[in-house]
């Protein structure tokens, strides 16, 4: 991606289609939401709840994980760690080369977009089809997921019918259930071709070595139990240690996610049937590091269920494109710095107005606006501009005689401008800047 | 911001707290709380600023300020900050004391959710971001405002939205922050209201910059202006 954070925002604010799908969408998952919390309390209660099991998991992750891979082991998985996003894209295309796999199908997975898998596999002449909808859209409009759990969100029923027109061949229609129809049309016969079925995995649990994968549309269930291989790629922190644990999870990922009491589908695999073969990618990519950090460690408590790009205001405006990484809103503007480190990621902490939204809204009660605010801290201070402009603020800000004196010397200017505002650079382009008031003591009953 | 842009929502807070029978002290030589340099990333800067803050409030009996987005910096953040000792001291006694954004301090402390203000006129509410996340006040101006007899109250939509001001986030992601304050003025314009208000200058200067560059004569006052009217 050769764009910069700065032109992909503008691409995007001046898109009033844009605009207009990420609003309508993101505020139709709010007021579900709403709706299910509408008592503060339990909502904090459950989410207490929540966030203790994760903090649990989580600072006894090495413990679970053996746990869990022993128990996946046992009812006749094979279990793999990758350290790397390479070695998990190696072994999940060793596993298919060994078999002589050159066609899968693939449930709706944000790791796989994080280790970049499909382009890998791709040139590597295996034909890839997403059966998520929201994903099925994406692949065939070349483009990529714009949000965690709706990957087209960014995409209107009339952009979609016009996709499907031309590369489906089926008359245009905004109808959502005739274009669902076509695609799942596509899609049958694509189950039953495929070599192996891809998906990820929303959690494990450590004790049974189940995988937990959850969904609304039903293809995850057809992805992973129609081929006779089931690849599952999964973040090496999406571990729970039972089912009472996963009862709670279930309850705040789905309304979360979507305002949904329950998912359409949870699929609960234990162990592969007579025949077939289920290979678990245990992946770290950078999550070791993360859980190092001792600031940055409650991040791995995420599940990944988009609340805080929904409630957020940057999100909506700017959309997931603009983060330039699998994940976008509060929590990718987190992530991308801290697991991809790329220079140009280090400016994605300042996208935010810290007005606090995604940590109310977090179902793990991530304090994700303190975080953005405590990576702008560890920043390297490299512009100069901004470096002198906050010496100078400091400078006024603690001495009465310089603020006073700078106070003064601004009054005398702005007599001498015309207009009604201050002619501020940046900031008067497009919004009006009050003058200073004429008179102004904060002294002035200091000693009365 | 509230000396130098919008002195009157100052006098007014002062006034609202003398008619309770507070004595109230305006500390000499006060400057800013230094969230600008800390929410930039400046330790250093705003650990200075911060100690400034802390000599030139010690010894008060209660901080309140009208703006629940300072009041945040000093209760919630200042913690963050390398500060030396004294200015620790001092930090924690005003925490156990109180530092009170100017509602919180009359509906939730005073117990106070009714003056007789005389204000006249269809008033629209911004919730600012920092007073309902970060310090936990979800109705209290709004109390405050409804319970004034000659105050007509216009419905907000997407009033807990953030307005787009975000401090030097304004300044650095410009382009963003102003179609976000625009889409916040759009829902003030539907709103029909003649008056703006919220309990955070900042706030109000950012919404208020887009109303008045597009022509609007929708008035944009501190929730002090109208609770002191006619006090």
């Amino acid at each position: 991606m050769t764009e910069t954070l700065k032109q992909r925002i503008h691409k995007a604010v001046i898109n009033p289609r844009l605009q207009e799908n990420y609003r309508r969408a993101t505020a139709s998952a709010l007021v579900k939401n709403r709706i299910r919390f509408e008592t503060p309390a339990l909502f904090e209660d459950l989410r207490q709840q929540a966030h203790d099991i994760r903090a649990h998991v989580v600072d006894n992750l090495h413990e679970y994980i053996d746990q869990a891979e022993a128990a996946m082991k046992r009812n006749g998985m094979a279990v793999y760690r990758a350290a790397t996003d390479e070695d998990a894209r190696r072994i999940i295309h060793d596993i298919l080369k060994e078999r002589n796999i050159r066609d899968i199908v693939k449930a709706k997975s944000m790791l796989t977009e994080e280790i970049e898998l499909n382009p890998y596999l791709e040139a590597r002449d295996i034909f890839i089809s997403e059966t998520d909808l929201g994903e099925y859209i994406i692949q065939l409009a070349g483009e990529k997921p714009s949000h965690i759990t709706a990957p087209a969100i960014h995409k209107s029923a009339a952009e979609i019918g016009a996709l499907f027109e031309e590369k489906l061949g089926i008359p245009y229609t905004e109808d959502e259930h005739l274009l669902t129809e076509a695609a799942r049309n596509t899609l049958r016969e694509r189950f039953l071709e495929a070599g192996a079925g891809l998906s990820g995995g929303n959690f494990i649990l450590a004790d049974s070595g189940s995988l937990v994968l959850v969904e609304n549309e039903g293809n995850i269930r057809l992805s992973v139990t129609l081929p006779r291989i089931h690849i599952a790629v999964v973040g090496m922190e999406k571990l729970l240690p039972d089912r009472d644990s996963l009862a709670l999870m279930m309850e705040l990922l789905s309304y979360s996610a979507t305002g949904q009491k329950f998912p359409g589908y949870m699929n609960l695999i234990r162990r592969p049937e007579k025949g077939k073969e289920i290979h678990v990618i245990l992946v770290d990519n950078g999550r070791s590091r993360l859980h190092e950090d001792a600031e940055m460690r409650v991040l791995l408590h995420c599940i990944r269920c988009g609340a805080c790009l929904n409630s957020c205001p940057v999100y909506q405006h700017v959309g997931g494109h603009s983060y330039g990484w699998a994940y976008p809103g509060p929590i990718g503007a987190l992530l991308t710095p801290l697991m991809r480190g790329r220079p140009e990621d280090d400016e994605l902490p300042f996208m935010s107005t810290l007005c606090g939204q995604c940590s109310a809204a977090c179902p793990v009660k991530i304090p994700l606006h303190h975080l953005l605010l405590r990576l702008r801290h560890r920043r390297k201070k490299n512009l100069l501009l901004w470096n002198a402009g906050m010496k100078l603020f400091k400078w006024g800000a603690t001495s009465p005689t310089v603020y006073r004196g700078a106070m003064k010397i601004v009054r005398i200017l702005q007599v001498l401008l015309p207009g009604e505002g201050l002619p501020l650079p940046v900031w008067s382009r497009t919004k009006y800047f009050p003058k200073f008031a004429k008179k102004t003591d904060p002294g002035r009953r200091a000693d009365a | 911001m509230v000396a130098e842009f919008f002195p009157a929502a100052g006098e007014a807070s002062c006034r609202i707290l003398e008619y309770l029978g507070h004595e109230v002290v305006i500390p000499e030589q006060q400057t800013c709380c230094g969230q600008p340099a800390y929410n930039s990333g400046y330790t250093r800067e705003s650990t200075q600023i911060a100690e400034y803050w802390l000599e030139r409030f010690a010894g008060a009996d209660a901080v309140v300020a009208p703006s629940g987005s300072c009041i945040s910096m000093v209760r919630n953040h200042y913690d963050a900050l390398p500060l030396n000792g004294s200015s620790q001291r001092e930090l924690h006694r005003l925490q156990e004391r109180g530092i009170w954004e100017l509602s919180e301090f009359l509906v939730q402390q005073l117990g106070v959710d009714c003056l007789p203000s005389t204000f006249r006129g269809k008033v629209a509410y911004h919730q600012s971001c920092h007073l309902r996340n970060e310090l936990g006040v979800l109705d209290a101006p709004q109390r405050l405002l409804k319970n004034i007899s000659g105050l007509e109250w216009a419905e907000l939509q997407d009033a807990d939205r953030c307005c787009g001001f975000g401090g030097t986030f304004s300044i650095k992601f410009a382009e963003l922050s102003t179609v976000m304050a625009q889409a916040k003025a759009d829902r003030v314009m539907e709103s029909g209201a003649e008056v703006l208000t919220g309990a955070d200058i900042s706030c109000l200067m950012n919404i208020e910059g887009i109303l008045k560059k597009r022509g609007k004569d929708i008035r944009v006052l501190h929730l002090a202006e109208i609770l002191a009217e006619g006090l």
